[in-house]
């Protein structure tokens, strides 16, 4: 196997031979390239973050609420309630759901989502204006099937935390070091597909719907 | 030329001539051609930036591809730094075994996989197989196009070529033993319907398999950018989560990858961005609930790096969008499958003769009108159509085009080198192309080049050269 290797980066260097000569020195070089690596050409908009990014996310099929941090429980309870579902879901963690009171009304698994999992609630790191994307990353209290087994995935995120562009969330994820965790999963609206006549289907393998709770005084 | 270049040759025509005449093939191309085209143009609109972006793109790709063996070192050393490990493999063969013992090891009897492209180009579902696993492909078109017992026939949209009869049938034939009886038509139906299927193949699966659209080298990630999100799935939940890649897929930064994925969506569905986009790195950490216990990342050369530093290096800037598929006349007519191999359209006229052999897919580089439409459209500006000249022009000088061609050439080379007597040859049958041709203004036959004229008249010449009416202009002066 490390013969395959050395053969394949043997050729590479003999294919680039005329290139630039391959030392350590360049591949320091290379990694302070990475290290020192900088945001280049971006879309411009003018528009404030938090309606581009509301934009942008009803054009990809999701819906919100706008509301404040003591309306987090009621506000996933009254959107369950309007869509005929019971006030229990699988339960991710971040700031402002790890700060929450729940009440004895409702019920939440701490645990990964199953093949039946109806509801998950989870909370985005950050929320990228520029496309309504919004970013979760896996930990010890937040496993990654929350994402993608429920009919319905409500997240909550913090107003103050969308920011301007993909680049930016990769700014705060790098400060703040969760990005360390295995998956970084960025989602923009519900699932769908368009494999049967190019057609747009929504919900294909993961959730059919996608619901923000954006927390504007937190 | 060799009998099995001649056999090439027979199965693309034959190929192609069978996919002009499926009416269902027709029907569904007729439907997907305009979408994908219109699509991107209205996301390109939307986008002033889009050429500088695709610029820093480019940039970036060639970056990488002059430091395509450090910043593999440096990908390499990351995924190891977060419990996953690296394997190479020189040639599809090499890369299945891999793939193979791994599932082995894992104990594996049902295997999901996510799109790759790359697991295709290694035939690798067979291997599996033949080792006595279940192997389901869980994107909704490769699904459809497996139990069909079919290849993709587009990068982005495996089942293109299906129309939603064929899909209802198949379901039909495949789900009913699975308790699903009830014949379902509707799109909506039949999504559910795989959803259900899938679903339980998800969550038993022992080893997931994923491609990748990216590999950064700041993270030691891999890249799945999906709208059904069956690619994340397939990363998550069973015990080993394997990736296949070609070397050439590594970006240096998450900086670096944003610019890609900018450009990506948009060319390939005509999207800002896809529903979906993960970056998996290594197992899962000591302290996680759930994720694989094991990450193993399989990396294809399979030609790639010899590829680099000659005159197709261009070409290993793709990043699988699609555009020049959607963009291509040729491929809208005759669909993925007539091509003969896993890449099609341009991008696969330019990649299969240099990953197979120049020998074995003739055809390829000469099935294109070079209108030019690929490369105008290619996020990362790879000159497609230059590329496809530049195989013609390899094929002559290896003596690889037919000897009919290169006799017709010969001649003329020969003639035109000596401008006298090319004049003096050529002034007559000018001179009876011109008369034959005079009424309608084009000929609809030529002697010798039939193939050629079968589909297009050729414009009737003048009745003197053009040599000849300068120098009467010149005596009239």
């Amino acid at each position: 196997m490390n013969r395959a290797r050395d053969q394949i980066l043997g050729t590479i260097r003999k294919s680039l031979a005329a290139g630039e000569p391959r030392t350590l020195k360049r591949l320091e070089e290379l990694k302070s390239r990475i290290q020192h690596s900088r945001p280049q050409v971006q879309p411009e908009f003018d528009d404030d973050l938090l309606s581009r990014f509301c934009q942008k996310h009803v054009a990809v099929h999701g819906t919100y609420d706008r509301i404040t941090v003591e309306q987090i429980e009621s506000a996933v309870v009254k959107h369950l309630t309007g869509m005929g579902l019971d006030a229990q879901w699988h339960l991710g963690s971040g700031p402002l759901l790890d700060a929450t009171q729940w009440t004895d009304s409702v019920f939440v698994y701490r645990k990964g989502a199953d093949k039946n999992t109806k509801v998950a609630l989870s909370e985005a790191v950050a929320a990228v204006a520029e496309t309504g994307t919004l970013v979760v990353c896996s930990g010890p209290a937040v496993p990654p099937s929350q994402n993608y087994l429920p009919d319905d995935h409500l997240i909550v995120v913090d107003s103050r935390r969308i920011v301007r562009h993909m680049e930016d969330a990769w700014a705060m994820l790098r400060e703040s070091g969760v990005a360390k965790g295995r998956a970084i999963n960025l989602i923009t609206g519900p699932s769908k597909t368009g494999d049967i006549e190019q057609t747009i289907q929504y919900g294909a393998h993961g959730p059919r719907r996608l619901h923000l709770l954006i927390v504007e005084d937190a | 030329m060799s009998v099995s270049t001649a056999s090439q040759r027979v199965e693309f025509q034959e190929r192609a001539r069978q996919a002009l005449q499926d009416t269902s093939l027709q029907r569904a191309l007729a439907k997907a051609r305009g979408g994908f085209v219109d699509h991107r143009q209205d996301a390109i609109d939307a986008l002033p930036e889009f050429d500088a972006i695709r610029d820093a793109a480019r940039d970036i790709k060639n970056h990488v591809l002059a430091n395509l063996d450090g910043y593999l070192e440096l990908y390499e050393q990351q995924v190891i730094e977060n419990g996953g490990q690296v394997h190479w493999a020189r040639d599809a063969d090499e890369a299945c075994q891999i793939v193979a013992e791994i599932c082995k090891d894992a104990g594996a009897k049902t295997v999901t996989k996510g799109k790759s492209m790359v697991s295709e180009e290694m035939h690798l579902n067979p291997v599996l197989e033949a080792a006595g696993m279940t192997v389901v492909e869980t994107d909704l078109g490769e699904y459809i196009v497996q139990l069909a017992g079919e290849t993709p026939s587009h990068i982005i949209a495996p089942a293109v070529h299906k129309t939603r009869e064929q899909i209802t049938d198949l379901f039909h034939e495949h789900h009913s033993p699975l308790g699903y009886t009830d014949r379902v038509t509707q799109r909506e139906a039949l999504v559910n319907e795989a959803r259900s299927v899938l679903r339980e193949r998800f969550v038993t699966a022992d080893v997931g398999i994923t491609g990748a659209n990216f590999l950064v080298a700041e993270t030691g990630s891999n890249v799945i950018v999906t709208n059904e999100g069956n690619g994340d799935l397939t990363s998550c939940l069973p015990r080993v989560h394997i990736v296949t890649a070609g070397i050439e897929k590594v970006v240096p930064s998450l900086d670096d990858l944003s610019v890609l994925l900018r450009v990506l969506a948009r060319s390939a569905t005509g999207q800002e961005f896809s529903a979906y986009t993960s970056l998996y790195s290594g197992s899962r950490r000591a302290d996680d609930m759930e994720g694989p216990e094991a990450y193993h990342v399989v990396l294809l050369d399979n030609g790639r790096s010899r590829l680099l530093g000659s005159q197709y290096q261009p070409m290993l800037r793709c990043i699988r969008c699609g555009a020049c598929l959607n963009h291509c006349p040729v491929y809208g007519s005759i669909g993925g499958h007539a091509y003969g191999w896993v890449y099609s359209g341009p991008m696969g006229s330019v990649l299969t003769p240099l990953l197979n052999g120049f020998d074995q897919s003739l055809d390829l580089p000469n099935a294109c009108t070079l209108n030019g439409r690929c490369k105008e459209v290619c996020p990362v500006r790879i000159p497609l159509s230059d590329l496809l000249l530049k195989h013609r022009v390899e094929q002559h000088d290896r003596r690889l085009n037919s000897g009919f061609g290169r006799l017709l050439l010969g001649v003329w080379a020969w003639l035109a080198c000596r401008p006298r007597l090319y004049q003096g040859v050529m002034a007559l049958p000018l001179r009876l192309m011109h008369l034959l041709g005079r009424r309608r203004g084009v000929l609809a036959w030529l002697p010798g080049v039939g193939g050629w004229t079968g589909s297009r008249d050729f414009p009737a010449p003048a009745r003197c050269s053009f040599m000849r009416q300068w120098e009467k202009r010149k005596m009239k002066s």
